[in-house]
């Protein structure tokens, strides 16, 4: 079974992957704010949805 | 009374009320390192999470990165967000830092490597690797609040003069009880940043005509600004990671943002840290972006990008007594964050150079007060750093620009960070050399402003910082003892914790 820990590390270079592929090769050339200013806003907020949901199982 | 003396009387009640939180977080002081530089490991989840924010926001977002989406658009977003992004490495290197830290003790970043590594050589290379490159971040800071001040009076006050100020008040913060004045006064200033910024840029955007007609206006009079790589061709692929990938392990490299990783009481205050600083960065990374879009709007043409929140600022429909909140809040925000680094210098002086070179039985106290008296030797460095960059201009000599670069150099530690936590194999001599390839590498490519095939100095100093460590550390003998026992006992504190 492959740990969680490398789920997270997987998932955090699948989120850098994403973050340069989507604005330089799709939707960059896009003259709007629902372009590459919206992608980096979801962008920030999956990440940080993600982030949330690995650290709030902390335990002491 | 004139633009210069409002900004002197607001300068001033900033000031009084700083002494006043620093001097009222001295009473709680013990005595030692860790108690100076650490606040003896015992800050609480609320301040942690502010004064993480207020050290790493700073003149740099309102001013350097307001300029630079001024100059780039919404390339300047993507910068800036996908360094917030890379707080992902937190959720796995946060709780390593803690629990060794509490463990064996360690004041510095570079405290953990010397012994993880068990070789002072690795300590005091990371040291100086930080004291070479944390002064043109320093200065960047500087030469924010001199531009800052100078704008908003309207050349009233010398850019040199607010420089002056800044220093002067980083020294006097620093002093005065440590981490807990650093971090007592950060707090207060990230609250009034946030709530400066926030209330500007609701006066900004009306005067726009509300938010929607600002979008409106902005897509039909700067649609190239909104794209990738923008009209001017600005945000290429290769200066998009020039500048993102230092940025990206940013929570590792700069050891003034990683030694708070040793500083939370408990895992709850550790969890609040990283989420208020999640918080707090979405916001004001939105804030200072659409600064700098409005400001292209309002005020177009500027010749140094550094200029447009200044000259936002000073603009007639901005209230005075706002503006001048936004000035406060911003240079709080500078002072926060070189106050911060001028501490962690010290420690890292102190700690990595003077008792791990020159004098390794030396006493606690002699150690405390090595690292107190490097503190205005430091400041004095990156104030004259800042005066000789005020008087060059050009894409090179902004904010932004300058304060990844300086990243670029910190980032050839990561590495050897990397392997102290997940590789048994990793060795003192890879650690070092690693880093100083990395290092001289970075630092000739910035003298001479070449970019090979167009990739910038960070790039290329890191690819080859990663193939030194792992080539030399294959070639020599890792301190395996150590680095069972050490992983061992991380390994143990994390699986109980639910850590990834």
């Amino acid at each position: 079974m492959v740990s969680k820990s490398r789920i997270a590390w997987a998932w955090l270079a699948l989120l850098v992957v994403v973050d340069l592929a989507l604005p330089w090769g799709v939707i960059g050339t896009s003259p709007r704010f629902s372009g590459p200013f919206l992608f980096w806003v979801v962008w920030t907020l999956v990440a940080i949805a993600s982030m949330f949901v690995l650290f709030l199982r902390w335990r002491e | 009374m004139s633009g210069a003396g409002w900004a002197w009387l607001a300068v001033g009640l900033y000031v009084v009320l700083g002494f006043a939180i620093a001097l009222a977080a001295r009473r709680h002081v013990g005595v030692g390192m860790s108690e100076f530089f650490l606040a003896d490991r015992r800050v609480g989840g609320f301040i942690s999470a502010l004064t993480y924010s207020a050290t790493t926001y700073s003149a740099f977002m309102l001013v350097g990165l307001a300029g630079l989406s001024y100059t780039g658009g919404v390339g300047a977003l993507g910068f800036e967000l996908t360094y917030l992004g890379g707080l992902f490495l937190a959720v796995f290197f946060l709780p390593r830092f803690w629990y060794a830290g509490r463990r064996y003790g360690y004041i510095t970043p570079m405290d953990l490597l010397t012994d993880r590594y068990q070789s002072r050589a690795v300590g005091a290379v990371a040291a100086v690797l930080s004291l070479v490159f944390l002064v043109p971040y320093a200065a960047a800071q500087l030469l924010g609040i001199g531009l800052l001040l100078n704008g908003l009076s309207q050349g009233g006050i010398p850019v040199l003069a607010g420089i002056l100020v800044a220093t002067l008040l980083a020294i006097a913060w620093s002093r005065i009880a440590g981490l807990r004045s650093v971090a007592w006064t950060d707090a207060f200033q990230a609250l009034i940043m946030m709530l400066s910024a926030s209330v500007l840029l609701v006066v900004i955007m009306a005067e726009l005509g509300g938010f929607s007609a600002f979008l409106a206006r902005f897509e039909t009079e700067q649609a190239g600004l909104l794209t990738i790589p923008s009209g001017s061709g600005m945000w290429s692929i290769h200066m998009f990671l020039g500048l993102t990938l230092p940025w990206f392990f940013f929570c590792l490299s700069n050891p003034q943002v990683s030694q708070r990783f040793f500083i939370p009481k408990s895992v709850k205050a550790m969890k609040q840290m990283l989420g208020g600083f999640l918080v707090f960065g979405f916001i004001y990374t939105l804030i200072a972006v659409l600064w700098g879009l409005g400001a292209r709007l309002l005020v177009p043409g500027l010749s140094n990008a550094d200029m447009a929140t200044p000259s936002l600022l000073a603009m007639p429909f901005i209230p005075k007594t706002l503006a001048l909140l936004a000035m406060v809040g911003i240079m709080a925000a500078a002072v926060s964050t070189i106050d911060s680094i001028l501490l962690t210098l010290s420690s890292v002086w102190a700690r990595d150079i003077y008792r791990g070179v020159f004098k390794r039985g030396a006493s606690e106290e002699r150690e405390l007060r090595m690292g107190q008296w490097v503190i205005p030797v430091m400041a004095v460095v990156a104030l004259v750093f800042a005066w000789q960059v005020s008087s060059k201009s050009g894409i090179d000599f902004m904010i932004a620009p300058l304060s990844s670069a300086a990243s670029a150099g910190l980032l050839m530690v990561v590495p050897s960070i990397f392997g102290a936590f997940y590789w048994r194999r990793a060795t003192a001599a890879g650690a070092v050399s690693s880093i100083v390839s990395g290092a001289v590498l970075v630092l000739v490519l910035q003298v001479t402003g070449a970019k090979p095939l167009g990739w910038w100095p960070g790039v290329w100093g890191f690819v080859l910082c990663i193939v030194v460590f792992v080539v030399v550390s294959l070639a020599t003998r890792a301190p395996v003892d150590k680095a069972d026992e050490f992983l061992r006992y991380l390994k143990e504190k994390l699986s109980s914790g639910r850590f990834v």
